[in-house]
Order: structure tokens, then sequence, then C-alpha cells
């Protein structure tokens, strides 16, 4: 092996050992990596993976695939719709999602905000149900992604904590991108899991 | 032949990590939904510190009136930053008391953005408190 090829391997042994995930006093929370979709999140639990359609506002069903969990009052999703076969404006689509929020209730925050290098909106709702959700819109690599934690009745301020960490931990993973204490595996759907 | 002898490429093998190890938290987003004109302080009693990627989070219930608690998530840095400030098990324990400062979420719901902290042993770690 050459000097530089040796330097190459060191570099990343280094950095690999450096990223491995560290220890926590309460460990129910966890990274959760899909790697084609291209995002991670933390839940608290493992997610399911579900398949569904999601309507365009000029009514075309486009693919979804929900990844959810429903815990302890709150239901934590993301949904990721692949707008591909509907070529869509970024930010005309990551408008027409948010005003679809202000229809089940009032929006009490909506704000700009930044993901990586990516920018979307962030919401937080008082559904007509009584509910609260925890909303992120994103349109990233052709896909709109929503996230979403809704605590339900009764008294779901009291599970705000909760959607406070689902939200705040939303990142995006470029193709092959190496993140930090999480690991990653292939396939569509398929998540890997991380501290 | 390379340009640059291997010691050299090696010397750098540190800045690297160190910026590999802040990047996440340093990068990650914009923090937009918490309220970064505001500062409050919470009193309470530790739940757990989970140091996970890319932030870590710690847990406090606050008492409140009446006799009921309600629990916090407070946002935190990435790993190292963590373990930088002295945020470590060994420092704090489930049901340590602790007082808070944060940047509190829009929203009023209860989390926030980690300001500083004061630990049991009265060490002050973070910002100083306003």
């Amino acid at each position: 092996m050459t000097p530089a090829r040796t330097a190459r391997a060191a570099t990343l042994l280094i950095l690999a050992l450096a990223m491995a995930p560290a220890a926590a006093m309460a460990q129910e929370w966890k990274a959760y990596s899909f790697p084609s979709p291209g995002f991670a999140v933390q839940f608290p639990a493992p997610p399911q993976v579900e398949q569904d359609s999601f309507k365009t506002a000029a009514g075309q069903a486009l693919p979804m695939t929900r990844y959810v969990l429903r815990q302890d009052g709150i239901v934590y999703s993301v949904e990721v719709t692949d707008f591909s076969g509907a070529p869509a404006d970024k930010l005309a689509t990551i408008a027409a999602a948010e005003k679809s929020f202000a229809t089940g209730g009032k929006v009490s925050v909506a704000i700009d905000a930044r993901i990586n290098r990516e920018f979307g909106r962030e919401l937080s709702v008082t559904g007509n149900d009584g509910s609260r959700s925890t909303v992120a819109i994103f349109f990233v690599g052709g896909q709109l992604v929503e996230l979403v934690a809704k605590a339900l009745p009764p008294n779901p301020l009291a599970r705000s904590a909760d959607a406070n960490q689902f939200q705040q931990s939303l990142q995006f993973v470029g193709p092959g991108e190496l993140l930090g204490g999480v690991n990653h595996y292939g396939g569509a759907g398929a998540p890997g899991v991380g501290r | 032949m390379s340009r640059f002898p291997l010691a050299r490429r090696l010397g750098l093998l540190p800045l690297l990590v160190l910026l590999a190890q802040a990047a996440p938290a340093a990068a990650h987003h914009s923090f937009a939904m918490f309220d970064r004109d505001r500062t409050v302080t919470l009193a309470g009693t530790v739940k757990a510190l989970q140091i996970i990627s890319p932030h870590g989070w710690l847990r406090v219930l606050v008492a409140e009136a009446g006799g009921s608690q309600d629990e916090w998530s407070i946002e935190l840095g990435g790993p190292f930053q963590i373990k930088t400030m002295g945020l470590t098990q060994d420092a704090l324990h489930a049901g340590d008391k602790i007082t808070v400062q944060i940047h509190p979420l829009r929203d009023g719901s209860y989390g926030g953005q980690f300001v500083s902290a004061t630990l049991p042993n009265g060490q002050v770690i973070g910002q100083r408190p306003a």
C-alpha cells in the first residue's frame, strides 16, 4: 500500500472511531437512518414503514412512504412523497403542504427553517380535535418530506417534550454521506440505527 | 510520489477529527423554532441525559403548583460539544437537582435550546447565566 493510501485509510479509521456512538444514561431514543429516501431522525422506538399515496393539488396520486410510530399518545411520522412523476416547484409544493395543515386547525407558529443545506418551513398547529402538532416541511431531491409529531388529547402539551425532540432531530442524508453516530443500511425503506 | 510526505498528512488528523465531530451540531439546522431573544430558567431534576447524534438531549422534570411535574426536552450540541463542556454521565445522574437556562420554543411547548446549566456540584457549564 502506498503512503498516500495508508494515510487515507488511517484517516477514515480514526474518523470512524471518533464518531462511534456515546453511551447515555437513558437510551430509549435512537437515530434511525433511511439512506434511500435520504433522511435520518430520532424515534423513541423503531418505526413502521407503510406505503400510501399522496394527492396533489391537481388531483394526481403520487407514491408516498410513511415512517410512523404510535406511542404514548403521540403519532410520530415522516411522510416522503416521490414527485419524480410530477415535476413540481419546490417552494410552491412546500406552500401547498403548509396550507393543508392550516385547514385542520390553528397554526400558532410558522417559520422558515434550515436543515443541513435545505430550506423549508416549521409549524406548530393546534388541531380542531384538541391535538397539538409539531411539523417540518421540506422538499429534497424531488421528494416532499413532511415530519409531524401529533400529540393527542387530552393534555397534549404534557407530551410536547417528545414532539420537540422528534422534530429537531431530522436531518437529510446525501448519497453515501457519513453521519456521526448513525449507521446506514441499504435497501429502500430499511432503517439503520444509531445511538 | 506524493507531493506531501505521509507525516504531514497524518499531522492533519487531529484537525480533521475535530471538524468531523463538531460539524453535525454546528451545521445541522437553524434552531428557528427556538426564541433566541428570550432566556428562561428552569429549576428541576434530571430525568435523562441522552448523548446522541446529531444533538444530545437533556430531559428535566420541573415541579408545578399542584404537585404535577412537567417534562422538558432541552436540545444540546453534538456529542463532542457535550463532552467538551463537561456534561458527562459522571457529572450528571437521574434525580440530580439542576438549574438550566434555555431559549424556549416559540409555541410554548416544553422544550428549548440549551444555554447554560448549574450542576449539582455548583459548576456552571455553557454560557454564563444572564
